[in-house]
């Protein structure tokens, strides 16, 4: 029988597996996907709870992030466009002129 | 309770199994005499022009920028959509409000020109 | 929502539909100077109504409270914006950036600050923080032909996204934990629970406090500052090193001071949180040799002493964090809006060779940047002086006497290349260049500024009565 654990660990793999994109990625487009799969593995932790706690709140928290990931990606996609006129290039490796 | 979705099991079988069946069986029976013409990318039997890996316009991704938001937007009237008659008028000029927002939002992009192809 | 709700909301309704009428009337004309006055003007109604107005309803559809504390962050914000667009009138102006959008994000963003300051839910909480966040993406990369300002605002937007994801993920191991979204209501019942679900509420803390320490630039997570910092606009990052970071402090503090001690399985790991931050600031400034960066870093050893009076959980501690807020927005707005008064079509005074002997040529602002950067230091008399007091206080009645030390031993460390600007600013430069006049508005805001310093300097008294009434 699939318990809320299962979903939950499906959804903390998830995780783990986007932020270990964000880390190692170089392409700032692929690092914001990962991003993307960040909230989508919390927006099914949240699903999964509301159903398994009986309680709505969680799934009207993932329409906000979901709101939330949409607005990110159209302000993402905008700052890539004015980054790659500046610099001809979305590679992370590239976003040096202001050391770290 | 899961009987109802064998139709849909036998569906994606015979989906899958025909699809790879027709590649297997063209693979093993099938004639190879590969040629450059046939090597060649298909375009809908034009000969090719340029690289597959062409820029794209810069306009593609603003389209794509408003799409996502607009699109997104809609998800907020599902939930209001199911629960329409127990909201009832409240709900209707809340979703109003959301909606004119949004417009706002619509004509704004439009002043500045963003929809405009060329 | 009822009627009674949306005139509790007013101030945060009259921020958000003036931020859109200015918008759109931007997109229509373009005229710089009329968006911009309409825009502080949109501020000062939203700080006037905040405190003029009281909400007949304690809380906000479950979402938001409208308790006083709320009401003394929105007032603070709304002032902050109205700063933040007098300092950056004349950079948008010679840069020509689109009016209507700076200000509206501007006026955008302190609503999404003031609603973040009293959040009482956690997709309160949520919404709001990204309500300013996003509107800071946009900010800091508003000047679109200048390259490091783009490279600033994507820099930002990476991590800013990454923290956003923690703090969801954060944000549902505590719902998977305690069953609820409601603030004091899942904190306390994440204090009842023991065994699986305790250690998914820890799990979900520390998720939220790595993605609070992206935001407020917490060591190890503060490497983005100095960047982003340099990289933005002054007037930007004036609001950028204040409100957004004043902003999440305010939440952390009404939350922790509703729902009461909490954190006492989490107290080694933001001990040593606060410690590293503090000595990561401090050391970070001292080899900095561009104003902005080690306003930056300056700002790292700021955020780590708030921690540390959010650390001691006792009212006189929240006490003491919200009068240091208060003050480090006051000054450091003031010693980005000194650099933003001083740029010209060269760009904004930067290394410290273009500092050098600036105070012979400039002697009334440098003077004022003076006086800032001594109450970062915590001089005697200024106002930093009183908060870092206040929270090593309170500090020391929670018995955090290591920290204490540490705190201590920054503070020294600061003073140090604090003294170091200010004896650059009056060495005898024959070579010194004049920088721009400034504006009125810039020079409102620097004695607005200067003199609040001041004032909460000699009579914190003021400021401290009216804090310990309205904390929650």
């Amino acid at each position: 029988m699939i318990s809320v654990y299962h979903y939950m660990s499906v959804a903390a793999i998830l995780f783990a597996m986007s932020t270990y994109g964000v880390l190692t990625r170089r392409n700032a487009i692929v690092i914001f996907m990962c991003i993307e799969l960040m909230l989508n593995s919390v927006n099914l932790t949240f699903i999964s709870l509301s159903s398994h706690l009986q309680n709505i709140d969680g799934q009207i928290f993932v329409f906000f992030v979901m709101a939330v990931a949409a607005a990110e990606a159209a302000v993402g996609l905008a700052l890539m466009i004015a980054f790659y006129r500046n610099r001809e290039s979305i590679d992370v490796d590239n976003i040096n002129m202001l050391k770290w | 309770m899961l009987d109802s979705y064998l139709p849909i099991l036998t569906l994606i079988i015979i989906a899958v199994g025909f699809s790879f069946g027709a590649a297997i069986l063209s693979r093993l029976v099938g004639e190879k005499k590969p040629s450059t013409v046939k090597l060649a990318p298909y375009e809908c039997g034009m000969p090719p022009v340029g690289s597959a890996r062409e820029r794209f316009s810069i306009k593609f991704y603003i389209i794509a920028m408003l799409f996502i938001v607009f699109d997104i937007e809609v998800v907020f009237m599902y939930p209001w959509a199911v629960m329409f008659k127990s909201l009832g008028l409240f709900g209707f000029i809340e979703m109003g409000v959301f909606i004119l927002i949004l417009l706002v939002g619509y004509a704004y992009v439009w002043k500045k020109g963003a929809l405009e192809w060329e | 929502m009822s009627l009674s709700d949306l005139l509790a909301m007013l101030p945060i309704l009259i921020l958000a539909f003036g931020a859109t009428a200015i918008l759109m009337a931007g997109a229509w004309y373009r005229e710089p100077l009329p968006l911009l006055a309409g825009g502080i003007v949109t501020a000062l109604l939203g700080a006037l109504s905040a405190g003029l107005v009281t909400p007949p309803v304690p809380e906000i559809a479950g979402l938001f409270s409208a308790g006083g504390y709320a009401r003394f962050y929105t007032i603070l914000w709304s002032l902050l914006a109205a700063a933040g667009l007098m300092t950056g009138s004349r950079y948008i102006i010679e840069k020509r950036i689109g009016a209507g959008e700076y200000v509206s994000l501007v006026l955008y963003a302190a609503a999404g600050m003031a609603l973040l300051s009293s959040a009482t839910h956690l997709v309160g909480l949520f919404i709001a923080l990204e309500t300013f966040t996003l509107a800071f993406y946009i900010l800091i990369a508003s000047n679109r032909n200048c390259a490091l300002a783009a490279e600033a605002g994507l820099k930002y937007l990476l991590l800013g996204a990454v923290a956003t994801g923690f703090m969801a993920f954060g944000i549902a191991l505590i719902y998977a934990a305690s069953g609820s979204l409601v603030l004091p209501d899942a904190v306390m019942r994440l204090k009842a629970e023991t065994g699986e679900l305790q250690a998914w509420g820890l799990l979900g803390w520390g998720m939220i406090l790595i993605a609070v320490g992206f935001k407020i630039s917490l060591a190890p997570f503060h490497l983005w500052t100095p960047d982003v910092y340099q990289g933005a606009p002054a007037p930007v990052t004036g609001l950028l090193a204040t409100g957004s970071k004043g902003a999440v402090v305010a939440a952390l503090v009404g939350l922790l001071a509703m729902s009461g001690p909490v954190w006492n399985d989490l107290t080694d790991l933001v001990w040593l949180l606060a410690a590293l931050t503090m000595l990561a600031g401090a050391f970070g400034a001292l080899g900095q040799s561009n104003l902005k960066r080690l306003l930056a870093y300056s700002s790292v050893t700021h955020m780590g002493t708030l921690l540390v009076g959010v650390l001691c959980q006792t009212s006189e501690g929240f006490a003491a964090t919200t009068f240091y807020v208060v003050v480090y927005v006051v000054t450091s707005l003031g010693a980005f809006a000194v650099i933003a008064s001083l740029a010209d079509g060269r760009g904004e005074p930067m290394t410290f060779d273009q500092w050098r002997g600036l105070g012979y040529r400039h002697p009334v602002r440098c003077g004022v940047l003076v006086l800032l950067l001594l109450s970062l230091a915590g001089l005697p008399a200024t106002a930093g002086f009183m908060a870092k007091f206040a929270v090593f206080h309170a500090a020391l009645q929670s018995g955090y006497i290591g920290l204490l030390m540490i705190g201590i031993l920054a503070s020294v460390i600061s003073f140090a290349f604090y003294l170091r600007v200010t004896m650059l600013l009056f060495q005898p430069d024959e070579k010194a260049s004049s920088w721009h006049q400034g504006s009125v508005f810039e020079h409102t805001v620097l004695a607005v500024c200067s003199s609040a310093v001041l004032v909460l300097g000699l009579f914190p008294g003021l400021l401290f009565g009216l804090i310990r009434q309205i904390l929650p």
